[in-house]
């Protein structure tokens, strides 16, 4: 007999037993014997599954739990008398209230919870529970009279679903991120039976698109690469992976270069479904094909150019030469790559080419250009102008870059035009010698002769004589003035402008002085000379003094003889950028229809003019070499002004 | 008026005329022409020991063939010094080179630098030249 039933049965009757309970006490011992073994087995059970069990009568508010619920709870198993109250401080604070109305409603109503919330373990730790009851109900009553259910502890398997869904947020947040589009397709349907995302971003249409069209993929192809597809079925049929690389038309009618991974699945020999991601490498491939084209367009440049290109290495030594080299030295690049390049340099510039060698290479990044002669394969030499560039710092190169043409038929043209120049020098001056010597030689005769007649018309006194004389004078004087002007013209078109400080006080003196001399002067006419030199001005003496002489001889020659006044007013005024001159006068005055004419060579305003013709032309001429300008303002019985303008030199 | 001008020209004309010139206008006692440089040169150099027969002044053209009257004035600066101290030079010429000119202004044996032809306005200017 089950000693702990006896031990009760005693306690309820007494030491003695009736004879006729004593067989169903066995029978009823035999049972909780069994009961207790199962209970035990029961216990083990729950500690296995982590699941305690509790009872509530609600009658007399009893509570039990079994020992797993102590162990969940955090205490050893049945140390202390289980209560409601023991069981709501074992929860997290913030469960508490939604406890307690569950727990009230199931005592007054009968309803059974189904719930999670949180405990707390004495040593502070938080598990999360399922809590389950079932109720139940007195059939007379109606009323609750007993409660009874399970807690479980779900802290584990809580987190493991909670690191699932974080793992799988992760994996969705890469797959809708992946620039790859990810697709699977069954090959006995032709279905599409997978495309992720980026399919959009990849091929520029929706997911839906290529559910609706599974063919699109193929569709967006442009014709010359489908080919390329179809190159590659073959492999796929054999189990093999592939890698196509084309290009697709997008919505917009753009190219763009795609790349597919394709791995096939076989099943017995038969391809059964395709899977594979694309990705968009337009940008690699532009750059791709960018670098390409600028690698062949530079090819092109150094290979066909008329230059020759060479790299030498930090000896001088060559390690790149353009095949342009055989064109300009009949040398081929391997025939010269590895050797020196001062060897092919003509034996008199070798220096100019070390020296600037040395030059280059104090400094990278500096370039040096030199003229020098270079051999050619057949011995001769050809004149070049070489540039060199110290790119020793440039990781692709580290070497200096020298390029290099033939300049030969250039070097020959400028000693032609050195030549031809010197040639044109020497003439000139011959020439100028030539127009002095002549100037020379017609106006001495010349001068002898005035000398001769002005002695007579000091020893006569016939005053017709003397008429006849100042005729013969007069022409003299002519002709000598004649030939003054053509050495001025002369002068003015052949000789360089020079550049000296201009004193405008001392060259009108000069031109004055000049004028007394030749008896141009005349005594009645008053000659007012205004000049304002406060900037320096610069420019060609001997010209300025011509069209001084010509301006101011003019002027006082053509006085007007009836005025009772007549003046030539001269006004120079220097300014930082040049001078203005102006000769007035109240002479005769030109008419209109003159005052375009009287700048051409020869013109003579009437038969009296005592001039060449020459006189204005050569002022003109002068004032254009000069770079400035003439402007006239004349009227008849008025007088005339010329003013011009000079610009600093 | 001075005692004796030399004037050295190729010109026989222009040599009349300044003979004619100098005397006309009472400018010297003596005119002594010479028809080249180097017949200047001998006639100075065979005056060096009686100085006082030396002219007071030379007027010396520029054009002249064989020997022209710059390289007379280099030559002249070899001469001694007595002959030197003794004569003043004037350029006669009709050169309308401005180099010419120059080169006379800068010549330190040449004090005046006269056009052709000698006239009375010439000789005018001389003298006033020469009273300074």
């Amino acid at each position: 007999m089950n000693t702990l039933l006896q031990l009760q049965i005693e306690q309820y009757l007494g030491d003695h037993i009736p004879e006729n309970l004593s067989a169903f006490l066995e029978v009823i011992s035999d049972s909780y014997d069994r009961y207790e073994k199962e209970r035990s087995l029961f216990e083990a059970s729950q500690q296995v599954a982590h699941i305690g069990s509790w009872e509530l009568d609600i009658i007399n508010n009893h509570l039990t739990w079994s020992d797993e619920t102590y162990r969940i709870l955090g205490y050893a198993p049945q140390s202390f008398p289980a209560t409601p109250e023991f069981f709501f401080n074992c929860l997290d604070p913030d469960d508490v209230e939604a406890m307690r109305l569950k727990v009230e409603l199931a005592i007054n109503s009968g309803i059974p919870y189904d719930t999670e919330h949180r405990i707390i373990l004495p040593d502070g730790t938080k598990k999360i529970i399922q809590s389950r009851s079932e109720v139940l109900i007195d059939r007379t009553t109606s009323k609750p009279y007993r409660m009874f259910g399970t807690i479980k502890d779900i802290t584990s398997r809580k987190k493991a679903d909670e690191q699932l869904v974080n793992a799988n947020n992760e994996l969705r947040t890469l797959f809708e991120n992946m620039q790859e589009a990810f697709f699977s397709v069954d090959m006995q349907t032709m279905k599409q039976l997978q495309m992720s995302p980026a399919c959009e971003k990849v091929y520029g249409y929706p997911m839906e698109a290529f559910q609706q069209n599974p063919n699109l993929w193929f569709d967006l192809i442009i014709d010359e690469d489908k080919q390329a597809i179809e190159a590659v079925t073959t492999d796929l049929h054999a189990g093999r992976s592939s890698i196509l690389i084309y290009r697709t038309r997008d919505k917009n009618g753009d190219i763009r270069w795609l790349e597919s991974k394709l791995t096939p699945t076989l099943k017995d020999g038969i391809l059964m479904r395709i899977d594979g991601a694309t990705s968009d490498i337009t940008k690699r491939k532009e750059a791709e094909i960018a670098l390409r084209d600028s690698e062949y367009r530079f090819r092109c440049i150094i290979q066909h150019s008329s230059d020759a290109m060479f790299i030498l290495n930090k000896k001088g030594e060559i390690i790149f030469s353009s095949d342009s080299l055989f064109r300009i030295t009949g040398y081929t690049p391997e025939e010269v790559i590895g050797n020196k390049d001062i060897q092919f340099i003509h034996p008199d510039y070798k220096n100019i080419v070390q020296n600037a060698w040395n030059e280059l290479l104090k400094d990278t990044g500096k370039t040096e250009t030199i003229n020098y002669k270079r051999l050619k394969k057949d011995g001769s030499y050809i004149w070049c102008e070489g540039v060199m560039t110290n790119l020793m710092h440039e990781p692709a190169v580290q070497g200096t870059i020298v390029n290099f043409r033939d300049i030969t038929e250039r070097m020959d043209y400028l000693d032609a035009l050195r030549a031809t120049n010197e040639d044109l020098k020497k003439s000139n001056m011959e020439l100028d010698r030539f127009v002095y010597s002549v100037s020379h030689d017609l106006r001495a005769p010349l001068s002898s002769m005035l000398g001769v007649l002005q002695l007579i018309q000091s020893d006569v006194t016939d005053p017709s004589i003397l008429s006849d004389l100042d005729l013969l004078e007069g022409s003299i004087k002519k002709l000598d003035g004649f030939i003054l002007d053509i050495l001025d013209y002369s002068k003015n078109s052949r000789l360089d402008i020079k550049r000296d400080i201009i004193i405008f006080d001392t060259i009108v003196a000069d031109v004055l002085s000049h004028l007394k001399y030749m008896g141009a002067g005349n005594a009645n006419i008053d000659i007012k000379v205004n000049i304002n030199e406060g900037f320096i001005f610069y420019s060609d003496k001997s010209r300025i003094y011509i069209i001084l002489n010509n301006l101011i001889s003019n002027a006082i020659r053509y006085s007007n003889p009836d005025a009772t006044h007549p003046f030539v007013e001269i006004n120079i005024q220097t300014s930082a950028s040049g001078v203005i001159i102006a000769v007035k006068d109240n002479g005769i005055g030109i008419s209109e229809n003159n005052q375009s004419k009287i700048f051409d060579i020869f013109y003579r305003v009437s038969g009296n003019s005592i001039g060449s013709g020459l006189g204005l032309y050569i002022v003109k001429e002068t004032v254009t070499k000069l770079h400035g300008n003439i402007k006239l303002i004349s009227d008849p019985g008025e007088g005339s002004e010329f003013i011009i303008y000079i610009p600093n030199s | 008026m001075y005692k004796k001008v030399l004037v050295i020209d190729d010109n026989p004309v222009d040599r009349y005329v300044a003979e004619r010139v100098f005397k006309k206008y009472a400018f010297s006692e003596e005119v002594v022409c010479l028809g080249s440089a180097k017949e200047g040169l001998t006639y100075l150099l065979s005056l060096k020991d009686s100085p006082e027969q030396l002219p007071n002044f030379i007027f010396l053209d520029i054009m002249m063939p064989e020997m022209n009257g710059f390289e007379f004035l280099d030559a002249y600066e070899t001469l001694p010094e007595i002959i030197k101290k003794s004569c003043v030079i004037m350029m006669l010429t009709t050169s309308m080179h401005e180099e010419d000119q120059v080169k006379a202004n800068k010549n330190p044996y040449v004090s005046m630098y006269l056009n052709k032809p000698l006239n009375a306005s010439a000789i005018k200017e001389l003298e006033a030249f020469v009273q300074k």
